[in-house]
């Protein structure tokens, strides 16, 4: 059983994974790597996920970002930010890979996650509404430069959930 | 190395990031619940959505008190697979088996959030599952073996992939990374700013990588070498990018690779 794993596994490398495509969505378990790491496009921006809040008056609060966009250096031995953190850059994959539809589908199990990541943030008391943004952002360590990927029309805080 | 010390560090060093991860999923269970919405995910399985039944039952395992329950099952399992392994009793097979069946669960239920270092550690106490319930010598030989060769696998891929990439190439990619919030680190980003840094230390990555493992077949001291560079490299990784558990279960696979390539020096 070992074996057949890690000839899956040797297959899996190739081309990025495409020979295997149609079996990934049975790997529940994510037993079958994909050890490419960095490369050969190495991840060099961020995604972003900001917010703001719409009162009764339809004023909005500054922009804000739902995570910290710089991770401290305690991360080294604790990160257990990552897991949010990669959440939205797996939903922003999915939502802005060559797959995606165009605009972004409001039903995508991805655009959700986001969205209920931002319906669970802290909002201010006078809010009604909320609404999201997605950003890629470069250099944040440097110069920062950021590309809106998606923006959400207004979303009624307190609403009742799909 | 021994089967026996493979076995043991390998055990150990999975059992760390183990913790280490059960600790930083407990401490954020409600923020992972909520983000991680359940009514969201369950749509991804087909087979749940064609049955209320099997729904709730999901539901009950994957959303609720048992989750949570499952996450601190691990501190247990971890520190009694070190310590059978320590006293050499075979039922450190069954918490091994059982820390997989936890991954599996925890990939299941997140979809998403995961990466290498978990696949990793899922290999890693696959591997050592095995090893233990193997009905034969041979049998625990391919166990290690297995894991060994993931890590072969793991270092020659990621090579490859950076040797053709032309940022990688140009000494581009490691500014890059460096200067992004989720993986990058300031002053490495300052050192990495020289561009002669940049391409020495890309084009070092894409040799040890793509090198190392078939090299250190070869000869013990290359082993050694690439023993303290692989180690060094992951300990980096956790410093400048903050990816604290590769360093657990890739060490720990590393291990196994150490008496992967310590039979081949044997035959060779």
């Amino acid at each position: 059983m070992l074996a057949i794993w890690l000839l899956i596994s040797v297959a899996n490398q190739i081309h990025d994974g495409s020979v295997l495509r149609p079996l990934h969505r049975l790997d529940l378990g994510s037993l079958v790597p994909s050890w490419t790491f960095f490369a050969p496009r190495p991840g060099v921006t961020d995604h972003v996920l900001v917010y703001r809040d719409l009162d009764e008056s339809g004023a909005t609060t500054p922009w804000r970002p739902l995570t910290s966009p710089v991770r401290p250096l305690r991360a080294a031995v604790w990160n257990p930010g990552k897991r949010i953190e990669k959440l939205i850059t797996d939903c922003a994959s999915v939502l802005t890979g060559p797959a995606a539809g165009q605009p972004p589908v409001a039903i995508e199990a991805e655009y959700l996650l986001l969205q209920r990541l931002v319906e669970n943030a802290p909002h201010d008391c006078r809010a009604v509404a909320t609404q999201f943004a997605l950003l890629d952002v470069a250099e944040t360590r440097r110069q920062p430069a950021a590309r809106k990927l998606i923006s959400s029309p207004a979303v009624p805080l307190g609403a009742p959930r799909p | 190395m021994s089967a026996d010390a493979a076995v043991l560090v390998a055990t150990a060093l999975a059992a760390v990031g183990s913790l280490v991860l059960a600790a930083e999923l407990i401490q954020q269970r409600r923020e992972l619940r909520a983000a991680f919405a359940w009514d969201v995910l369950e749509t991804q399985y087909a087979g749940l959505l064609k049955s209320p039944v099997r729904a709730g039952i999901a539901r009950r395992l994957l959303d609720g008190p048992a989750f949570d329950a499952s996450l601190a099952l691990r501190v247990p399992l971890a520190i009694a697979a070190v310590a059978l392994t320590v006293a050499g009793n075979p039922l450190a097979g069954l918490t091994a088996l059982g820390l997989v069946l936890l991954n599996v669960t925890l990939h299941a239920r997140l979809l998403y959030g995961l990466d290498g270092s978990d696949q990793m550690a899922t290999i890693v106490w696959a591997g050592l599952a095995a090893y233990w319930l193997a009905p034969s010598g041979w049998a625990q030989s391919a166990a290690l073996a297995f894991v060994g060769a993931q890590f072969a696998l793991a270092y020659i891929t990621s090579g490859v992939a950076k040797a053709i990439s032309p940022q990688w190439r140009g000494g581009e990619a490691l500014p890059g990374i460096f200067s992004s919030g989720n993986h990058g680190l300031g002053a490495a980003a300052t050192l990495v700013g020289f561009r002669p840094v940049a391409l020495a230390a890309c084009w070092v990555i894409i040799a040890v990588e793509a090198l190392g493992p078939p090299l250190a077949f070869l000869h013990p001291a290359v082993l050694a070498v690439f023993t303290a560079l692989a180690a060094a490299f992951h300990l980096g990784v956790a410093l400048t990018m903050g990816l604290n558990l590769f360093f657990w279960s890739f060490l720990a696979s590393l291990a196994c690779f150490v008496w992967l390539a310590t039979q081949a020096h044997g035959v060779l």
